[in-house]
């Protein structure tokens, strides 16, 4: 019973975590059918941008550290957006491919520049709290709050604010938001910059977790490959749900069989997903 | 498109397979015969990943039926000591076997989908292979997978044998992709990239003409998994990766869709280059990585494309001035 427990209280944390990473794929999906792939290293480079600036020389306080890889991740993402993503005029295909190429150059600069010597965020709440027998470290409550709060923004963001409306407005469709002078153009930079900071938060709670290296991106953006196609591209709901149960069930297998195999049953449940719902579980018709 | 069979092509060509056969005959620096065999590999696997490229999907699971490949052989020379002759069609065959079901559930999505799923796919057939120590090797990979026979002639000092397999193999694959690519089946190919609603409404079955392409492309990423297992006697989950998947549709990028050139071209030069330059590991990644975003950016057509229109802008100059288009509409 208190393995369940401790499978269920981890597996969300991962879960929401994931969360918070796919939600910044699905946004940028939802809005302009780009599927990014240099959100992985937003995650990455942000998770190095908070430890050089909070744990090294500098020593900033956790917050503002935090604050300036935010600005810093979202500076990056704008600058992928003009150089990568607009001169490919926003092609589905053209975005992925292209995005690959900087995803792979910005990863192994950071081998260059910042080698493979495993580090880590050091907590900002240390210790562990016994909830009725189950262990979870105080700084897994704060990674899942924070994810929680963040999720809960992005919703009041998107449907209670003037630029949150016009994104939905673009999403559903961005002939008509054109001409109830809406434009696209900044829609776009609003979203990367969005999406960016969702990176960049979920870097530092996953650099705190489970340590920071160069290829720390490249797994937290495969399952949010996954998550956002269990759950249907462009979906939030769809998002969300999705990325607490595959939480779930990598703490399950991970815990039960050992991590690797979390992975294929991933994949697994993605093949079951295509066969009975090819769009995922709130998704778009698939006909891009 | 290119220009079909015009007599300097075939000359070209001509002299170039001459030259290929006869280069053992020149050259004796194992090296280079390494470096030759190296690129045939490469060109082997971008030219079955360009077949499906056609249509405009690109499998990133192709490492991974390249790797299914490479493990039958290793399996069934190595444990059960069957020859490599035997071994190589049915290394051929499984992947092109596994390919049938999931390539049957990956094109029931479309476009950057289909990327995803073939991705994921990739990744797994990598995950199962390192996570199962018994029969696969886990991590470790399989060491000492026999060369092919007799084992006298394919020794690890020499190359010249593995050279020509390597060289007969590649030519089939190239042959046999050529082909088809300039049959009526390719043409069908060429009008689902078209049109894929234009294509199924004169009664194209356009998902089944998907899945031939697909277990075609698996199949001979089999045939140069298979080369590669007895040619190194080694493999790991280390080596077909997803980033091997990548760096063969950054061949495809470069050389250029448009026609069966663009594969060979893009992976001889980008075998080649790093070659000379020594780039290893991790600094390759980031060359690569930008040469695609370069080639993207600048010559969305690729080499071959670029030099196409070279001829065509030359042929037109000749001719009296006209109002000229600077056709660089985007392909992928």
């Amino acid at each position: 019973m208190t393995l369940a427990l401790q499978i269920v209280t981890s597996g969300l944390v991962t879960g929401l975590i994931y969360m918070l990473i796919a939600l910044g794929v699905t946004l940028l999906f939802g809005i302009m059918r780009v599927v990014n792939f240099v959100h992985g290293e937003l995650v990455m480079l942000s998770a190095f941008a908070v430890y050089f600036l909070g744990v090294g020389e500098l020593g900033l306080p956790f917050a503002l550290a935090m604050l300036c890889a935010a600005a810093a991740a979202a500076a990056v993402g704008v600058i992928c957006q003009y150089v990568l993503f607009r001169p490919m005029h926003y092609d589905i295909l053209n975005c992925f491919i292209i995005g690959i190429g900087a995803s792979f150059a910005l990863r192994s600069a950071s081998w260059a520049i910042f080698g493979p010597e495993p580090i880590a965020i050091p907590a900002v709440v240390p210790g562990v709290m016994n909830l009725g027998g189950v262990f979870i470290a105080n700084q897994r409550l704060f990674a899942a709050g924070l994810c929680v709060v963040l999720a809960i923004a992005l919703y009041l963001f998107l449907h209670y604010t003037r630029p949150g409306k016009a994104m939905r407005a673009v999403e559903q469709d961005r002939e008509a938001a054109l001409l109830m002078g809406i434009s696209s153009e900044q829609v776009y930079v609003t979203a990367f910059i969005i999406s960016a900071v969702l990176a960049a938060v979920g870097g530092a709670m996953l650099g705190s977790l489970f340590g920071i290296d160069p290829e720390m991106g490249a797994e937290p953006l495969l399952k949010s490959f996954i998550i956002v196609q269990i759950g249907g591209m462009g979906s939030i709901a769809g998002t969300v749900i999705a990325a607490l149960f595959i939480g779930l069930t990598d703490s399950a297998t991970g815990t039960l069989f050992g991590g690797e195999l979390a992975f294929i049953i991933d994949f697994a449940i993605l093949m079951l997903i295509l066969i009975v719902r090819p769009r995922g579980l709130f998704g778009y018709d698939v006909s891009h | 498109m290119n220009a079909g069979w015009t007599s300097p092509t075939v000359a070209l060509v001509a002299a170039l397979l001459a030259g290929l056969v006869a280069l053992p005959l020149l050259v004796t620096d194992a090296y280079i015969l390494h470096v030759m065999i190296l690129i045939g590999i490469n060109v082997m696997v971008a030219v079955s990943m360009w077949l499906l490229g056609v249509t405009g999907l690109i499998s990133f699971g192709q490492a991974g039926f390249m790797f299914i490949g490479a493990m039958t052989t290793a399996l069934l020379t190595k444990s059960l000591g069957w020859p490599f002759w035997l071994a190589l069609p049915l290394s051929a065959l499984v992947p092109a076997l596994i390919a049938a079901p999931v390539g049957r559930l990956s094109l029931r999505v479309r476009g950057v989908y289909f990327f995803l799923v073939t991705l994921a796919f990739g990744q797994v057939v990598n995950g199962v292979f390192a996570y199962f120590q018994e029969p696969f090797g886990g991590w470790y990979g399989i060491r000492d997978i026999p060369a092919p026979q007799p084992a006298s002639l394919f020794t690890t000092l020499n190359k010249v044998p593995f050279y020509y397999l390597c060289l007969a193999l590649t030519l089939i694959t190239v042959g046999v992709v050529y082909r088809v690519s300039r049959s009526w089946f390719g043409n069908v190919l060429w009008s689902i990239r078209e049109s894929e609603l234009l294509a199924a409404s004169v009664g194209i079955d356009v998902p089944g003409t998907k899945l031939i392409a697909f277990v075609v492309a698996a199949l001979f990423a089999g045939v140069a998994g298979s080369f590669y297992a007895a040619y190194f006697a080694y493999i790991s989950p280390l080596v077909f990766t997803f980033e091997y998947s990548v760096n063969m549709l950054i061949f495809i990028v470069v050389g250029g869709f448009a026609s069966i050139a663009g594969p060979i071209v893009g992976a001889v030069v980008l075998t080649l280059v790093p070659e000379m330059f020594r780039m290893t590991g991790k600094y390759q990644l980031l060359a690569f990585g930008l040469i695609l975003i370069l080639s993207m950016r600048l010559m969305p057509q690729g080499i071959a494309g670029a030099y196409a229109a070279f001829r065509a802008r030359r042929v037109r100059s000749s001719l009296p001035a006209r109002a000229q288009s600077p056709g660089m509409d985007r392909e992928t």
